[in-house]
């Protein structure tokens, strides 16, 4: 279970957050959707303990594995996309997978040994989406996942997403209502 | 698309390039020798490389040689493993990068014979090219890494953070790759540095058995066929240690960039 209690954040004098609470039972999903600059990102950089919260306390499961697609690629520039997604998967794990993840990414075998600062835009959105899979987390976090991922390739993707997330947390930040239905979330407006 | 009108170079062209570049100098150094007609002054490539061969087969070039190359090579890898690790201390304890800020300034802007003259008088000549050599490299490497740290992706540390990986796997992965292009520079000025003080170091400490003191010992008999000779082992030596070097450099980065191979 995800929970943040009175949560609150400003940046100098504008408040972002304010006195926020929330709670996200395990295996459930949570679209978060609100105008730019509403604090969507700084809430999950707060879950993700990457900001401290001015005040508040955040709850996440103990041990949890924490899988993200952030705002930016976050990419190891001249590493292969393969190579990208082998460095956080944990111990012991088969990574024979990472082809066959990558694969249903639409990520070609010829596509995943190329460094990934050759990729389109899109292409790396979906090495990022496959690296958050392949890391296997308890709890996902999205932030923006698919922009820039072209229109034909984007159900694909997202159903890879949610097949990998089954029975797990989502949190996702998004403008993109169809984006929150198709992971099956339930949508709250910051 | 429009094509380039740059010319494209290609490899087989650029070695021709330089290999003419080199025989043109060559011709001069050789009209040079001719115009001036004296040994003593200038000895013609002919005659030197005609005395670089008979020095090769002499066990006293080899020990020479061996001597040199030990403890300048010695003097590099010290200090680039201390100025890799001082690097990475200063990068965490700002206290550390103040302290160490006016020693690599003085080290950088004091001349090399000041340190050389103290060293003969602190250690005395034999392991002299050691201490020069380290004191020459140290802050090029410590000062290059250090950027390279400093220019790391902060980002890429706080998804590492996320993705719980390992120190080590964000070391090799995440840090080496963004600071290798300046550890790769600061390398290339430091190898060249290393040999030109180290030998400078063994020349004034007159150091037994080294190549500097052969230099030495050519400069008191005027034997300047000698002297070019021991010159050209030394550019020979540099440069042979400095492509072998950053080749290993290379070949690491290639062996991490492809990690999921």
């Amino acid at each position: 279970m995800i929970r943040l209690e009175n949560i609150s954040k400003s940046y100098g004098k504008q408040a972002v957050l304010s006195g926020l609470n929330l709670e996200l039972n395990d295996g459930g999903r949570l679209a978060v959707m609100g105008r730019s600059g509403a604090g969507k990102t700084t809430l999950l950089n707060i879950i993700m303990g990457l900001i401290k919260p001015d005040s508040g306390s955040v709850l996440l499961p103990e041990g949890a594995r924490l899988g993200a697609v952030f705002q930016e690629d976050r990419l190891i520039e001249p590493l292969t996309a393969a190579a990208n997604c082998k460095i956080v998967m944990p111990k012991g794990a088969d990574a024979g997978r990472i082809p066959e993840t990558l694969g249903s990414l639409g990520i070609t075998p010829e596509l995943s040994e190329k460094p990934v600062s050759e990729l389109s835009g899109g292409e790396r959105r979906r090495v990022a989406a496959a690296r958050m899979i392949l890391s296997e987390p308890d709890i996902f976090i999205l932030d923006e996942p698919f922009k820039g991922i072209d229109s034909e390739t984007l159900p694909k993707v997202t159903e890879a997403v949610s097949k990998a997330a089954e029975g797990k947390t989502l949190m996702l930040v998004t403008h993109s209502p169809d984006e929150a239905e198709a992971l099956g979330c339930r949508v709250m407006q910051l | 698309m429009k094509a380039s009108t740059t010319p494209k170079v290609d490899n087989k062209k650029k070695y021709i390039y330089k290999a003419l570049a080199v025989a043109f100098w060559i011709i001069v150094w050789e009209a040079l020798a001719r115009a001036v007609g004296s040994e003593l002054i200038i000895c013609s490539p002919y005659k030197t490389f005609r005395r670089l061969l008979e020095l090769c087969v002499t066990p006293e070039f080899r020990s020479a040689v061996a001597f040199s190359s030990l403890r300048i090579l010695s003097g590099f890898f010290a200090a680039l493993l201390s100025g890799i690790i001082c690097a990475v201390i200063s990068s965490r304890f700002q206290v550390v990068r103040i302290l160490l800020q006016p020693i690599t300034s003085v080290i950088k802007a004091t001349p090399v014979a000041s340190f050389i003259i103290l060293a003969i008088i602190w250690f005395g000549s034999r392991n002299l090219s050691v201490f020069i050599s380290f004191l020459m490299v140290f802050p090029v490497i410590y000062l290059n890494v250090l950027e390279g740290i400093d220019n790391t992706d902060r980002k890429l540390s706080e998804m590492a953070k996320v993705f719980g990986i390992s120190p080590l796997k964000k070391l090799v992965y995440i840090y080496f790759p963004q600071i290798l292009p300046f550890l790769i520079s600061g390398c290339s000025v430091a190898l060249g540095l290393c040999w030109k003080s180290g030998i400078a170091a063994e020349v004034i400490g007159i150091s037994t058995g080294s190549v500097g003191e052969m230099l030495y010992r050519a400069k008191l008999y005027f034997e300047t066929g000698d002297l070019l000779a021991w010159t050209a082992v030394i550019i020979l030596a540099s440069t042979l240690f400095e492509k072998l070097f950053m080749l290993a450099l290379k070949l690491i980065k290639r062996k991490i960039e492809g990690a999921g191979r």
